[in-house]
């Protein structure tokens, strides 16, 4: 059928490539993420982030903007950085021994590694979900009232209780909790309790909400409520979310971030990564190929 | 590389996608045998033949079904994303277009069964016969040569049968312009005229369908949708994205 059709050459797919070694090679010196790691406004600017823990090198030469008003998912296999990145969003691993961190990182202008900064208001400006709920034991009311109480949010009774409403509202939980606010929160199901460690986080007026795996001990509901709670905190919040679930990253962010060997290997808008990734090693951990 | 790409840490899901990939192969083989033998009906005036095309569709519709209820199962049970989403999205397609196939030899297929009891377009001029048969080549290579892309996700060849396309429209107007001076000359020819068009339609839009095909594994393959690119602009740069 030669004289119908005729070949054009054109340059097929990359030859596949796996094994570490390989994909050491491709993330040596001189690696550059895939993608616009900047944000149209960003909350947080995250620029050359190394961090060493003693002489292991964590996270290599990281750059990413938080921006305004989004979502970033932060997605990639086991040790691969994605949570000591988040960590370093609001020095949470200043408390990890032997660990260093390099290069800069803003909040709205401001270094947030300056000597001078306190942290105690950093980690209020940014608020952190952890994977396994953390209520306090204390009533459900003390857990949203311990923060503005301790920051001097509240000048009185009713602007706390006003504070704790707003914040259980914001999380979806008050109308399941109003009745019972004297009780234990620990009482409560596993999905209220994060809720409920979402509306501690809420309740010191945060700019930036960094979330670390906030699903992953929360049955399929639980986790539909809690994403659904994490679009509508977008519309005031700024969120850095890492998930082991891909489908969780492509439902609820707008950009999503591939980590690979503490390497930033691609950013891009959620949609392209999870339909046309540029990168091989983003397509095939996201596929599934990853051996 | 295909456009799978190399094997998933599930096997099952290879397994899938592969089985997805053999129906759709299978069903363009059916559907090429079928036009090939509704053109090989009309040139011989073949009722028998004829009948067997019109009866066989029904097993085309048949795969047709299984292959949409394969790529619904897959997607609900694998989440596929990426080049395998792509690939998915692109044999279900192929499936369609090639049900369409199908849908066009019977088409002719009816006119042979017609043409054996009314002989109309036989008495018209051998040159419109020709021409029924020239697109039909065209046609049946573009198919032909669709089906081995998919299989081997050959993006290059793709291209080709898009390319291609654009041959198969101009022999098809060249066709109709033909036809339009035997209306001119005797409008008691309209019957066969129209016999005529049907037929050459159907083999325009079986190449129409292959370069349907042949799209959709650049998009499989490629992440780049070509279908409303025109086929010169279809350049190597955008397909080495």
């Amino acid at each position: 059928m030669a004289n119908v059709i005729e070949s054009t050459a054109v340059v097929d797919e990359k030859e596949p490539q796996t094994g570490s070694a390989t994909h050491t090679r491709e993330l040596g010196a001189g690696f550059e993420t895939i993608g616009e790691v900047r944000a149209e406004n960003p909350r947080m600017e995250c620029t050359g982030v190394n961090v060493f823990y003693g002489d292991k090198h964590a996270i290599k030469e990281v750059s990413l903007d938080v921006g305004q008003n989004e979502v970033v998912a932060m997605i990639g296999p086991s040790g691969c950085g994605k949570s000591t990145f988040l960590r370093c969003l609001n020095r949470m691993n200043d408390t990890i021994e032997g660990c260093r961190v390099s290069g800069e990182i803003k909040l709205d202008g401001q270094d947030v590694y300056d000597k001078r900064l306190d942290v105690v208001p950093l980690r209020a400006q940014v608020g952190m979900v952890f994977q396994k709920p953390n209520p306090f034991p204390k009533s459900i009311y003390d857990n949203i009232a311990y923060g503005p109480r301790i920051h001097g949010l509240a000048a009185n009774r009713a602007e706390l209780d006003e504070i704790v409403e707003t914040s259980l509202r914001k999380a979806g939980l008050w109308e399941e909790v109003k009745d019972r606010m004297d009780q234990p929160g620990t009482g409560l199901s596993g999905g209220q309790q994060q809720r409920l460690c979402i509306a501690r986080t809420i309740a010191v007026s945060p700019e930036v909400i960094l979330m670390d795996e906030p699903c992953s001990a929360l049955d399929p509901i639980a986790t539909a409520k809690v994403e659904e709670l994490i679009d509508e905190l977008r519309e005031n919040y700024s969120i850095a979310i890492v998930t082991h679930s891909m489908q969780q990253a492509a439902r609820v962010s707008q950009r999503t971030a591939y980590f690979h060997l503490g390497n930033l290997v691609e950013v891009g808008e959620t949609t392209q990564i999870f339909t046309n990734p540029r990168h091989k090693l983003t397509e095939d951990y996201i596929t599934g190929r990853f051996g | 590389m295909g456009a799978r790409g190399g094997e998933h840490i599930l096997s099952r899901f290879d397994d899938d996608l592969d089985g997805l990939r053999d129906l759709t192969l299978r069903m363009g083989e059916a559907a090429a045998a079928l036009a090939a033998k509704a053109v090989d009906a009309l040139a011989g005036a073949d009722a028998g033949a004829a009948r067997q095309v019109i009866h066989q569709v029904k097993r085309i519709n048949e795969l047709d079904m299984e292959g949409q209820e394969e790529g619904v199962r897959i997607l609900a049970t694998h989440n596929p994303v990426a080049r395998d989403l792509r690939l998915v999205l692109c044999l279900t397609r192929c499936v369609s277009e090639l049900e369409r196939v199908a849908n066009q030899a019977k088409k002719v297929a009816l006119i042979a069964q017609r043409e054996v009891d009314e002989p109309s377009y036989a008495k018209l001029d051998a040159a419109i016969f020709a021409d029924v048969l020239n697109l039909s080549t065209v046609a049946m290579d573009m198919l032909a040569e669709a089906l081995r892309a998919v299989r081997e996700s050959d993006v290059a060849l793709s291209v080709a049968v898009v390319r291609a396309d654009e041959r198969l429209d101009q022999l098809f107007e060249g066709a109709m312009r033909r036809l339009a001076t035997y209306l001119f000359e005797d409008a008691r020819n309209i019957r066969g005229v129209m016999d005529a068009i049907i037929a050459l339609k159907a083999m325009e839009r079986i190449g129409d369908h292959a370069a349907n095909m042949a799209a959709q594994l650049i998009f499989a393959v490629k992440g780049v949708d070509v279908r409303h690119i025109k086929a010169e602009t279809l350049s190597e740069d955008v397909l080495e994205r």
